[in-house]
């Protein structure tokens, strides 16, 4: 063999082998060697913010004297007040988080950081805050804006045109004002609009069914008025379910669902495109949408004693008076209308 | 005559090279553009059914009480959850292992297996009949699942149509030498690129036969696991389709698994696989392309699903027909290079996908980094190539001797302390 030849094998080795250098090396450096990260200890649930804030800020209210001041949960260059209580003047700011042992309040267009109270809270109009959890309801004044979050004990009202961030949870009732807009809800339950509205008749409304059932399997469907169709029902197409009719089962839809006014659906509602329930409609288990969800006035989804999850893919739109036991979640934004 | 034949094998490989090639590139596509759905693992629910967490043991002594502290601890309510520990004909202190979980806590039933027949399949059959729960997940004993992760499964039962739910399986020893390292890389690709594509384009997603589950229900309609199968999650993958079910995928499901850290472990397990991915196909195939619950897209994805383990014997003859034809001197230059090409390309987008559709799970995943080893998972290719092939004999003799195939469990690697 030539020396030429030689070359040229050493050459095609060395090309072969180059691909395997960087991968080699990367065995070496041990970058991004471990496992994904996979955290066993999570449970997702609505009020998973709220509740790790507490337990941070617990040691905070054991070992630190009133009115001191630490550094806030590990964040670097941002300090927390531990306080009794804390009043915010209008139009003033806090740079400092607040952990106040009582209530905490802040007067219109004042704007604060994080907050934790053990009591009430009070959040004035226009008012601003980045995270708020409170021990003992919450009320927030008309365009008031939380940027991150708010958690609180008992009941939450908001007033009309507020801005919710990313979560607002209560585990109470969850009063949001009309104007308001939202990504996830959590209360027991979610009313939309400005008061609670008495929707009678709750308890006429059958059980979900737990067994197996047969399917009811269609192209597009409706249910007349005041039928009552005692079968789980999947459509190819739109679903509408009539004026005071009955579903005892779930219905799924590779379209859209519509649920008239007063009709009930003793299951799930899953649509491919939109839920739609209206004035007076009911849903006792889960409403999926892939696109928008829809609850006109004091349409309502779960109970009282069994929360469910309303979740838009596209979005949410509460109208005043629409009535969620549980969750609400709106992927690119909800609003609550009159 | 012979050249002819050969050639028309290798046009027949390159056909289905390029098949996969497509579909794998289509996968991708649609984890990184397109819209991703979800399962229903974000719900909030407070009226949960009934749930029987199955874990079947056979030898599990090593790793069953870390499996059973992390099911016991998990987030779900007590008296709606009961864990069957099956211990499958063990002889390692399995046993003694359940009794003691048994003994401490209610929700643990012990089933001890000693005269029936062994396997995973049959002990599955044998656990169903001592349960009434509505939801059943089936976890191995090397998995530790997340406080969470019932849950989250769980709620995707909440779509009628759904008849079985799959999770994530994530490798707990990536770090632990090279062949877990491109185990890692190709799970990553299973689940995160190839499942949640196939979940979001309403394709097939695959019941895994563990970190998932279905309805007990539906179970008991299709007649049970099958004893004799080797791979009873494909087997139900199969028969609930043909039956007009539907998977949901869960990517954020997500629980640890020991992968094997050594070849010749790598080399059983995907021949077992094979060979118990081929039975399926050869019982399930014609049925699936027949019922009219799919699609022609999900009937074409069945049959690619079930055909995967064909493609590398497919290969593997490819070559040797190509080895024929050089030495028959009736391999034009042209087509010896179109065929390494579509070799090439099988390998960087198609079955093993290697190049495109692990890349974007790692990235997607945030240990880009791994890329650097994409080589030597191209690398990898024969040996995968050969140990499926080999299993794809194994079940020819099968079919043809009527043989039953004998469970064989994938050996642990270490005590996970």
């Amino acid at each position: 063999m030539s020396a030429a030849e030689m070359w040229i094998i050493a050459l095609f080795a060395l090309l072969v082998l180059l691909p395997f250098v960087p991968g080699a090396l990367q065995q070496a450096i041990n970058a991004d060697d471990g496992s994904l990260a996979v955290d066993g200890a999570y449970v997702r649930e609505p009020r998973f913010l709220g509740r790790s804030m507490r337990a941070l800020a617990r040691a905070a209210f054991d070992t630190v004297a009133p009115d001191g001041r630490i550094p806030f949960l590990g964040r670097r260059g941002e300090f927390a007040r531990v306080v009794e209580s804390f009043e915010v003047g209008a139009g003033a700011g806090v740079d400092d988080a607040v952990l106040a042992r009582r209530s905490f309040r802040a007067r219109s267009d004042a704007s604060v950081s994080d907050v934790y109270a053990r009591g009430r809270v009070v959040l004035g109009e226009g008012a601003s805050a980045r995270t708020l959890a409170a021990d003992d309801g919450a009320e927030l004044g008309a365009h008031a804006r939380v940027e991150r979050w708010l958690d609180v004990e008992g009941a939450c009202t908001t007033g009309a045109f507020c801005v919710l961030g990313r979560s607002a949870s209560a585990s109470g009732v969850l009063l949001v004002g009309e104007g308001s807009s939202f990504e996830r809800l959590f209360g027991r339950p979610v009313v939309a609009g400005g008061a609670l509205i008495d929707l009678s008749g709750d308890d006429g409304v059958p059980e979900p069914p737990t067994a197996l059932r047969e399917r009811l399997s269609v192209e597009t469907l409706t249910i007349g008025a005041n039928e009552t169709i005692a079968n789980d029902i999947v459509a190819n197409g739109d679903v509408v379910v009539g004026h005071g009719a009955s579903v005892r089962g779930s219905i799924t839809s590779y379209g859209s669902v519509r649920v008239l006014g007063f009709a009930n659906v003793s299951g799930n509602v899953i649509a491919e495109r939109d839920v739609t329930l209206e004035r007076g409609a009911r849903v006792l288990g889960h409403c999926f949408a892939g696109r928008d969800a829809v609850l006109w006035n004091a349409a309502a989804v779960g109970t009282p004693g069994a929360a469910k999850t309303v979740r838009g893919g596209a979005g949410v739109t509460l109208a005043a008076g629409a009535r969620v036991h549980g969750w609400v979640i709106a992927e690119h934004g909800g609003q609550v209308v009159p | 005559m012979a050249v002819g034949l050969l050639t028309a094998w290798l046009v027949l490989v390159v056909l289905v090279m390029s098949a996969y090639t497509i579909r794998h590139w289509i996968f991708t596509l649609s984890r990184v553009y397109g819209r991703q759905r979800s399962s229903f693992g974000d719900a909030c629910d407070d009226d949960l059914p009934t749930l029987a967490v199955l874990v079947p043991m056979h030898d599990e002594a090593r790793v069953a009480g870390k499996c059973l502290e992390a099911i016991l601890a998990a987030e779900y309510p007590a008296d709606r959850l009961e864990v069957l520990a099956i211990d499958d004909h063990s002889r390692d202190g399995t046993g003694e292992i359940v009794a003691e979980f048994a003994a401490r806590d209610r929700r643990v039933r012990p089933l001890v297996l000693a005269g029936e027949e062994r396997g995973k399949a049959q002990a599955l059959n044998v656990a169903l009949g001592y349960t009434k729960a509505e939801i059943v997940l089936v976890f191995d004993a090397d998995y530790t699942p997340g406080r969470g992760l019932f849950r989250s499964l769980v709620s995707a039962f909440v779509d009628p149509r759904v008849g079985a739910v799959m999770g994530r399986v994530v490798p707990r020893n990536a770090s632990r030498n090279l062949l877990t390292h491109l185990l890692a890389m190709e799970r990553a690709g299973g689940y995160q690129v190839d499942q949640q594509a196939r979940f979001n384009l309403r394709l097939l997603p695959q019941y895994g036969g563990t970190v998932g589950g279905f309805r007990r229900g539906v179970l008991e309609e299709l007649g049970g696991f099958d004893p004799r199968a080797l791979a009873e999650d494909t087997e139900l993958t199969a028969k609930l389709y043909r039956r007009g079910w539907s998977i949901a995928y869960d990517n954020r499901a997500e629980c640890y698994e020991e992968v094997p850290e050594a070849w010749s472990a790598r080399f059983r397990q995907l021949r077992r696989w094979s060979r118990g991915h081929n039975r399926v196909l050869r019982e399930h195939l014609w049925g699936l392309l027949r019922t009219p619950e799919l699609s022609f897209a999900q009937r074409l994805d069945a049959a690619m699903l079930l055909g995967s383990y064909l493609v590398p014997p497919l290969v593997i003859g490819g070559w040797l027909a190509a080895l024929a034809l050089f030495l028959l001197g009736a391999l034009p230059v042209y087509a010896g290079v179109a065929l390494a090409f579509c070799v090439v390309l099988y390998n960087a987008f198609g079955n093993f996908a290697p190049v495109y559709q692990v890349a974007t799970a790692e990235v997607l995943d945030g240990t880009s980094s791994r890329v650097l080893l994409l080589p030597y998972l191209f690398a990898m290719f024969p040996f995968n190539a050969w140990s499926v092939t080999e299993g794809f004999i194994d079940a020819i003799g099968d079919t043809l001797k009527n043989r039953h195939a004998r469970w064989e469990k994938t050996a642990r690697s270490e005590a996970q302390a």
